[in-house]
């Protein structure tokens, strides 16, 4: 129930096995590996094999264009695919098999190829969309395009005007100039073609005078024939462009479905024997010799060991604590029960080496509060079979898995709550069967005050705890009167309040009395007389003790805040009452429709309010974590262990059967 | 002659009020959703793999305009609206729409800059995708007066029961 202890690690090897040793130790990946300075004459840092990772990064821009490409086709024949990123499943050695046989160079071009065909198919396709758009008012005009022409004396030209606005804008036209005629061709949708011809003087006047209306000149340049001629030949090409758009996509969903899974892992393949080649820049070599350093847990020491024997006598390991100053990363290790709670730690951030680990702290609390905000067994029921059912029926990442136990958890507190207060989906005493009639410990709707105060206290108790944790750290790290002056004056003053509350009748003098007392040991103020035997430290002890004191108003807000489980618990019950009430005024509807609307109502009411309660619940439970009870103690400044290992995003690697342990 | 509060009796005025909260609650939500949505679709049309990632965001707006038809119903329920014959003055009614103020305009209020911190959340895991639970987190807190508003009304709506 801790940080793992981690220690420095120092390989030498011969280099001989470099190479092999980097694969090993990036296979094995239980080494952070860290770049260290190494001062020894003869001894110089590595550089990449520049040409290597160049060709590598080249492949890889291939494999990522191949796989995008294809994702356009693929069809993912997993359930909730929307929701849940498809994997490839793999052995480690097909895996790492898949650089060398990589044979994507033609697929790419034909990838390539493709993508280009039905880019330009696409453009094209849109021009003569819009080239048959534009064409179809003037389909009545029996004149070929190319004829559109003036003479010496007369201008021609031609253009559109809405159907709406064309007496308008002809009166206007023929107030302001009279040498001007106008030939409506035809219409299509809110547009009038037009041919306006007018004589050659006038043409500035007529330009000038539609200029200022919603006419728009048109023209088709490079097309001669009569306008629908040219339009019934550009829908022909459109077609003809369109059953060719499908015959390649029909192509590149076969190459999807051949090729695409490969694609995945290759990019990710690749992506590992690119890290393995810049790993070198962490090394220091001299003529016949590497070394480098990292991080390695413990408890995974021998992994270590076993990954590295096939080098043996041609590496040799070192290990050491970490020495002050160093920055350690961080590795959390709980027992089985509290492992999914981590996922809440990292949320936040994980704690500074040697620093208390939260996730056990804070476990038993968000169990409770999580339970609260549902408290309900039929919704627990459903949690609990919902996660179980993503976590072992679906190819989920390991991530999701822990983060399905921690909603399972969630289901079995809400279960349990539910028991307490007798929820069993929402429905009043009188619905439920006999055996389950039972005087609840607390009915949250009829005892609402109660409920209220409870989840008042519950904030108290875990305010409290924080605070504890807080003098604990401190007393650890040797600030003894930190802890007592700091935070034991707190807890003090809570409990002043408390007996305040539980004798009101001696309220005044008990609140003087402690609060006076708090000032004092908050503001130090009996060290400030008689060790520094200062008048001006005395007086700003007050001031810092009375500002103590004003903390009080800071805690009680944060406990006021944990209202929020009784809000929420309330919500959860009332939104299934709704639904219960509303299915139960539709089922008497006559023909069985009644029963089978009420049916559809209660599963699709419920299944609502147990997902949007899960999302609330989930977040308001983790924000009275992280906001009020880390607040006192907790900093989460901490580095994540991250080892050296194989990319697996979208892959699943499973050990290989009967190979040699820790071969290639 | 019959008891009324600026010409409305005493039953209209609590259904005055849980109407003014549901519609509160409502278009808050609707707005906030709408607001984080138009963010959402953008990215997804990027990386449709991020749906479920941002599904929870786009959600969260949403539970305000739970927080409005609880306030009510809590009405109807405490009021036997729903077993016919509720009986209220015009002063318990008018006390009981004053109960439900908190929530019709905090969880309006809530719901739309929700929505508006989601927006920058839901930038955050276009971005980094890993730290899309830290991204929940933000949007989260704007929702704390909206449950402090349904506590509020809540207990309003108790001692007014009682």
């Amino acid at each position: 129930m801790a940080v793992a202890r981690m220690l420095k690690v120092s390989l030498i090897g011969h280099r001989s096995v470099l190479d092999e040793c980097i694969h090993l130790v990036q296979r094995a990946g239980v080494v952070e590996v860290t770049v260290t300075e190494f001062a020894a004459e003869e001894v110089n840092p590595l550089e990449p094999d520049q040409a290597r990772l160049n060709e590598l990064e080249e492949k890889t821009a291939r494999a990522s264009f191949v796989r995008d490409f294809l994702r356009r086709f693929h069809t993912p024949d997993v359930p909730f695919a929307s929701l849940i990123s498809e994997k490839v499943h793999l052995s480690v050695t097909e895996y790492e098999r898949l650089v060398d046989e990589e044979c994507l160079g033609e697929l790419c071009v034909e990838c390539d190829d493709m993508a280009e065909r039905l880019a330009v198919n696409e453009r094209e396709q849109a021009r003569l969309r819009h080239l048959a758009h534009d064409l179809a008012p003037w389909d009545g005009l029996h004149l070929q395009i190319s004829q559109w022409k003036g003479t010496e004396h007369v201008a021609l030209f031609n253009g559109t005007v809405p159907v709406a606005r064309s007496a308008e804008i002809r009166q206007t036209l023929r107030e302001e100039v009279t040498d001007v005629s106008v030939a409506e061709v035809g219409t299509a949708g809110p547009l009038e073609a037009w041919v306006v011809m007018a004589y050659r003087d006038s043409l500035e006047d007529v330009r000038s005078i539609l200029a200022l209306t919603e006419f728009v000149e048109v023209s088709f340049p490079g097309l001669d024939d009569y306008p629908a001629e040219e339009r019934s030949r550009a829908l022909a090409t459109l077609e003809q462009l369109e059953k060719e758009h499908a015959e390649i996509e029909v192509k590149a969903t076969e190459l999807a479905a051949e090729y695409y899974h490969r694609a995945v892992a290759l990019v990710q393949s690749l992506s590992t024997r690119k890290d393995a080649e810049e790993a070198r820049a962490c090394l220091h070599a001299s003529e016949r010799t590497f070394f480098v350093t990292g991080w390695v847990p413990e408890r995974r020491r021998e992994e270590l060991f076993a990954a590295l024997a096939p080098l043996e006598p041609g590496v040799d390991l070192t290990f050491a604590e970490p020495d002050v100053g160093d920055s350690v990363p961080v590795e959390l290790i709980n027992p089985r029960i509290l492992k999914p709670f981590e996922v809440l730690t990292d949320l936040y951030g994980r704690p500074v080496y040697g620093d208390i680990d939260p996730t056990p702290l804070l476990a038993g609390f968000f169990f409770l509060f999580f339970g609260i905000t549902i408290g309900d067994v039929g919704y627990g029921l459903m949690l609990l079979g919902g996660a179980w059912f993503v976590k072992n029926r679906l190819d989920v990442a390991a991530g999701v898995r822990k983060f399905m136990d921690l909603v399972m958890l969630g289901g079995i507190s809400s279960m349990l709550v539910g028991v307490a207060t007798r929820g069993y989906f929402a429905l009043p005493e009188e619905a439920l069967p006999p055996f389950l009639q039972y005087e609840p410990l607390i009915d949250p709707l009829g005892q609402l005050e109660l409920f209220l105060v409870l989840s008042v206290v519950l904030g108290v108790i875990q305010v409290s705890f924080g605070v504890l944790v807080s003098a604990y750290r401190r007393w650890q790290q040797g600030d003894v009167a930190g802890a007592v002056f700091e935070d034991l004056t707190t807890i003090a003053m809570f409990l002043a309040v408390g007996m305040a509350v539980a004798w009101s009748e001696y309220a005044g003098a008990i609140l003087a009395w402690s609060f006076g007392v708090v000032v004092v040991l908050k503001g130090r103020i009996v060290e400030r007389i008689v060790v520094d035997r200062s008048a001006t430290g005395a007086l700003a002890g007050v001031g810092k003790g009375l500002l103590g004191l004003y903390g009080l108003v800071g805690y009680t807000s944060d406990f006021l805040s944990y209202t929020r489980l009784a809000a929420l618990g309330l919500a959860s019950l009332l939104v299934g009452d709704v639904m219960n009430r509303i299915a139960g005024l539709v089922s008497g509807a006559p023909y069985g429709t009644g029963l089978l609307a009420a049916a559809l109502i209660l599963i699709v009411g419920h299944t609502f309010n147990v997902l949007i309660n899960l999302l609330g619940g989930f977040i308001h439970s983790m924000r009275l974590q992280f906001v009020e009870f880390f607040g006192k103690f907790y900093e989460g400044s901490g580095r994540p262990y991250a080892p050296f290992a194989p990319r697996t995003k979208s892959v699943v690697l499973h050990p290989d059967p009967g190979a040699p342990e820790g071969g290639a | 002659m019959e008891d009324l509060i600026l010409g409305i009796p005493g039953l209209a005025w609590a259904y005055f009020g849980a109407a003014l909260a549901a519609i509160g609650g409502g278009m808050g939500s609707a707005i906030g959703i709408s607001t984080v949505s138009n963010t959402v679709t953008g990215i997804i049309t990027e990386d449709a793999e991020k749906f479920g990632k941002l599904l929870p965001l786009t959600a969260m707006p949403g539970t305000q305009g739970v927080y409005g038809l609880i306030t009510a119903f809590l009405v109807f329920i405490f009021f036997g609206f729903f077993e016919g014959g509720a009986q209220l003055t015009a002063t318990q009614g008018f006390q009981v729409f004053l109960a439900c103020l908190p929530v019709a305009f905090v969880c309006f209020v809530s719901a739309v800059y929700q929505g508006a911190a989601a927006v920058g959340a839901a930038g955050m895991i276009a971005r980094r995708d890993e730290d899309a639970g830290k991204a929940l987190i933000f949007p989260a807190l704007v929702e704390t007066y909206a449950v402090f508003s349904l506590v509020l009304s809540v207990i309003m709506l108790l001692f007014l029961a009682e």
